[in-house]
């Protein structure tokens, strides 16, 4: 059976049954979401291959003892934003931040990444940690409601409310039916 | 949802991880030591047979519960042991008094002993309060 026709749990499984093939494929299925994510997170976007690398280090040992009370995919989150901020708490913001990006020796790639996740930065740098990391998982990452309470560790209902305040303090530039 | 963040989310989504990461975290693992948990249970066992043997040691020695109680020894038995014994004599005023005890040392007078210098500076009067300190 091809691997990536395995659902999350059952690709973790395989996994914990001591299939290395599966963790390769791990890597493969949620490695995007994984660095955008980020880059997002991050002060210093350019940093971001080096945050993913760590995140699947992580996994590696992590899922070993995985007990599926949560979706892979909620778990691997959280190890994102935790290896996240240890990387923005030991790196000061640097000037750089501030600086222009130059673009001129990157790649379109590299520059296309930078630059839209600098955007998204700017738009939820101006809401609260909470609703920001709200507006990043139901908006951007299009989880549902469910996974989004799940993987912040709240209830659906605070899912609701923190996207209604995010929606105010971007003045209404979310859609409302996000909320339902 | 308005235009601009619509369009900024399918840019987003549209965001990729580099080509090498995969190749990183190969690395990255091949890096770290093979750790086994093989060890787990081999030590608990180990530790659980330890702690059998030390249970099993303490059980012998100390000593075996008796199957029966050993018999209670008959009156003439002791009788015999009392006689088997021979019996002390408590010692008499008389030897009691010939038993020199030694002499008490003289008792010295307070005259002769200096008072010891206080190692505590500032404190006033304790050579005067106590001067056997």
């Amino acid at each position: 059976m091809n691997l990536d026709e395995l659902s999350d749990a059952e690709l973790v499984q395989r996994f914990k049954s001591g299939d290395s093939l599966a963790f390769d494929a791990i890597v493969r299925r949620f490695q995007d979401r994984v660095f955008r994510l980020a880059s997002v997170w991050l002060h210093d976007s350019q940093h971001a291959g080096d945050v993913s690398q760590e995140v699947f280090l992580r996994a590696f040992k992590g899922l070993r003892g995985f007990r599926f009370r949560a979706a892979p995919f909620t778990w691997l989150y959280r190890v994102t934003r935790n290896v996240c901020n240890e990387f923005n708490r030991r790196r000061v913001p640097e000037a750089l931040e501030q600086e222009p990006i130059d673009y001129e020796n990157l790649p379109d790639a590299q520059v296309f990444h930078r630059e839209t996740a600098r955007q998204v930065r700017e738009l939820v740098d101006v809401l609260p940690e909470r609703q920001r990391e709200v507006v990043l998982l139901r908006i951007f990452e299009e989880l549902s409601v469910k996974e989004t309470a799940r993987a912040m560790g709240c209830r659906e209902g605070t899912v609701k409310a923190l996207l209604h305040k995010a929606n105010q303090n971007l003045r209404g530039k979310l859609d409302n039916s996000g909320m339902a | 949802m308005t235009d601009d963040i619509e369009q900024l989310k399918q840019n987003y989504r549209r965001i990729e991880a580099p080509p090498e990461l995969r190749a990183r975290v190969r690395a990255g693992l091949a890096k770290q030591p093979a750790r086994t948990h093989r060890w787990v249970p081999i030590t608990a066992t180990a530790l659980a047979a330890v702690a059998v043997l030390f249970v099993a040691q303490l059980g012998m020695q100390q000593s075996p519960a008796p199957d029966k109680l050993p018999d209670k020894p008959s009156l003439t038995a002791l009788a015999r042991l009392m006689q088997d014994k021979p019996a002390l004599r408590s010692p008499s005023m008389s030897q009691l008094k010939s038993v020199k005890a030694p002499k008490m040392p003289r008792k010295p007078s307070l005259r002769s002993i200096e008072p010891p210098q206080s190692r505590i500076e500032g404190i006033i009067g304790l050579e005067e309060e106590n001067p056997h300190v």
